[in-house]
């Protein structure tokens, strides 16, 4: 029986809306998910070369939840990446605090052995629900239901919508195409 | 000894904690920052959280001043500068090549000293300090 409980899709968001009502009350598009992050929340950051070529991560949420380490390639090279890393670390921090600061988490090699402690079910849930996160903070529901209001509903305007999503919001399309399928804003 | 809620002060953090409250201050977060001022962000990480000393190079402290858009003249920039020379246990080298300030500089440590117990003293020395 996994320790970390199921938490729904409206639900994560919720706690998306709230951090985004906190933080960022003025509604800034794209959400200026790093300043939060540095300067509200008040973590480091800290890039780490080869983290991800090492431990096969884009970043980690520390366990006294002051720190996030980040690929140093993603967040020279990869903005949008980098972004949603962040963004998803952040979902840890929101949803999971408690179970990280229990984690003594403070470098690479422990957070390697967190990954193979934990029972896969609970890793899978964590990490569903990070992402679901992100997608929330860096996609909020009100301007992406803007955007998509604005596009016909034709095949090729599907092509276009992903990339005009991912444009506007400064995230990949793959972050696009997964949270205009987990909103329930696309409707065809 | 000081209580725990009177922490030490510790001119290499207090460094590192001045650079990131500049970047804030002008909306910079650590990614821009680095951009502008070329500087290698896992270093920079570690200057401000303490991990690592502020720089001594002169080309490393201007690309910081680059980075957050100061110049070299400015009261901000100055401060920056007097708390990366502080870390290494120095004193500014342009008061010590000003004869008659360096000449001072004794009676105002003595002072410092003497105030020392007196924080409510010391502090109103600062505020003076400040406003001159």
């Amino acid at each position: 029986m996994g320790q970390v409980p199921y938490q729904s899709y409206a639900a994560t968001e919720a706690h998306a809306e709230r951090f985004l009502a906190k933080y960022d009350p003025s509604d800034t598009i794209p959400v200026p998910i790093e300043m939060i992050v540095e300067h509200e929340l008040h973590l480091d950051i800290v890039p780490v070369p080869g983290l991800f070529r090492r431990v096969g991560v884009t970043g980690f949420l520390s366990n006294d939840c002051q720190e996030i380490f980040v690929d140093q390639f993603d967040f020279e090279r990869h903005e949008a990446r980098y972004r949603f890393t962040l963004a998803h670390e952040v979902g840890h921090l929101v949803l999971h605090g408690t179970f990280y600061r229990e984690a003594k988490i403070r470098s690479s090699a422990d957070f390697l052995r967190f990954r193979e402690a934990i029972l896969a079910e609970d890793l899978e849930r964590l990490e569903i629900q990070a992402m679901n996160f992100a997608g929330a903070v860096l996609m909020p529901r009100g301007p992406l239901q803007a955007l998509l209001a604005s596009f016909g509903v034709s095949r090729a305007d599907l092509v276009k919508l992903g990339s005009a999503v991912a444009r506007r919001f400064f995230v990949s399309t793959g972050a696009a195409d997964r949270r205009m399928r987990l909103s329930g804003l696309l409707r065809i | 000894m000081p209580s725990q809620k009177e922490p030490l002060y510790r001119p290499r953090s207090a460094f590192g904690a001045a650079l990131k409250e500049a970047r804030a201050a002008r909306s910079l977060g650590l990614r821009e920052f680095c951009r502008r001022s070329g500087l290698d962000p896992a270093l920079v990480s570690r200057i401000e959280r303490g991990l690592a000393p502020p720089p001594e190079a002169a080309a490393t402290f201007n690309r910081i001043a680059r980075g957050l858009r100061l110049s070299l003249s400015s009261t901000k920039w100055r401060e920056l500068a007097d708390l990366a020379i502080l870390s290494r246990g120095k004193v500014p080298k342009d008061l010590l090549d000003n004869e008659a300030v360096a000449a001072k500089l004794p009676v105002l440590f003595r002072a410092l000293r003497d105030l020392r117990s007196d924080q409510k003293l010391l502090q109103e020395l600062v505020e003076i300090l400040r406003k001159a």
